[in-house]
């Protein structure tokens, strides 16, 4: 019964419809699918070639997709798969081209974030937090990393995260432990220890 | 004992500030931060921490506008083709400097000093031999012959 509730989507479609559909689907899922990469990848280039890719191939397996699950964890999960595949296709081309830099790529990501406020001077203070903090998720261990993105950044559930980066709830459970440890330890050693205890 | 309560404690506090956690280990939790200021303060860190990172989730990326279908497709077509032509043009680079680096060596044999005195050494008493040989050989055996008829 499940089988065909969840097969029966575009069977009724035509093939311009679909792509419609697809189309309507994408539109509504943009913004957290704009926000993942970029926190993924912390490169507005990289971002969007992520998010082509992930996108094409979304709509090439679009039959695999299961409405019972929000369509924007199943984007997400594809998402996560390339960008997973590309970060081992780029250690293994650093493995054999070592002297290829790629500092220059970085940091550009936050002419994307935009600070609210109306006082310049607290608006320069909190970019230099978001700058020092993105470094810190960044260089996080790629799967805590991961972890981060999905629950405190962009605000899924434990059960969420652990669909979309296939694992076990209790293993994200450790996972965004350790990394909140972590990052608090960063933002201590760099703003001093009373820094946490004045935020909010 | 308090310690290793502490211990158990702050391991679930990520937990206990996303709610992740059953009602009974949540009421437990709450307990025991009541009456433990170490575990209390570690918690107030981890709120903060928690609340600095929703708060730089929530900081705007600028969102360009979805590309239609069509158009990421067709910028996927003209990026394959330039990545295969890229690709070819590496393998190629690489065959011929395969090919320019094996042929350097194939050639180079020859003109190995110590080779050559090899070959040297072998071939000038034979070629010596060879010049004087015959008479050395050949005539003594025709007197020899020559001389025995
Ligand atoms: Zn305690």
């Amino acid at each position: 019964m499940d089988k065909v509730a969840s097969e029966v989507w575009y069977q009724s479609l035509t093939q311009e419809e679909e792509k419609l559909w697809f189309e309507q689907k994408i539109k509504e899922c943009q913004p957290k699918l704009t926000k993942f990469a970029y926190h993924l990848t912390r490169n507005s280039e990289k971002a969007q070639d992520l998010i082509q890719e992930a996108l094409l191939r979304a709509f090439k397996y679009r039959k695999s997709y299961k409405p019972q699950y929000p369509f924007s964890n199943w984007v997400c999960t594809i998402l996560l798969n390339v960008h997973r595949q590309k970060c081992k296709k780029e250690k293994l081309m650093r493995f054999f081209v070592p002297w290829k830099e790629d500092g220059e790529e970085e940091e550009d990501l936050w002419e994307f974030i935009a600070v609210e406020g109306d006082n310049p001077e607290e608006k320069t203070i909190k970019n230099q937090i978001w700058k020092d903090l993105g470094k810190v998720i960044e260089e996080l261990p790629p799967k805590m990393k991961e972890v981060v993105v999905l629950c405190d950044l962009l605000g899924h559930s434990y059960e969420e995260t652990s669909e979309i980066v296939g694992c076990p709830l209790g293993t994200v459970r450790s996972r965004l432990h350790r990394a909140r440890k972590k990052i608090k330890q960063s933002v201590e050693e760099k703003y001093g220890s009373d820094f946490l205890a004045t935020w909010g | 004992m308090i310690a290793l309560d502490c211990k158990r404690v702050q391991e679930k506090l990520s937990s206990f500030l996303d709610q992740e956690l059953t009602l009974a280990e949540q009421k437990e939790l709450e307990q025991h931060l009541n009456i433990c200021p170490d575990c209390e303060r570690e918690c107030e860190k981890l709120q903060a921490v928690r609340d600095m990172l929703e708060e730089f989730g929530q900081a705007g990326v600028s969102l360009e506008e979805s590309l239609p279908l069509e158009q990421i497709e067709q910028k996927a077509r003209v990026d394959n083709r330039i990545r295969t032509v890229v690709l070819s043009l590496v393998v190629i680079s690489f065959l011929g400097l395969l090919w320019g680096v094996f042929s350097y060596f194939s050639h180079y044999e020859p003109i190995d000093p110590d080779s050559f005195t090899v070959v040297a050494e072998i071939t000038t008493p034979f070629q010596e031999q060879s010049e004087s040989g015959p008479q050395a050989t050949f005539l003594p055996f025709l007197e020899l012959t020559s001389g025995g008829w």
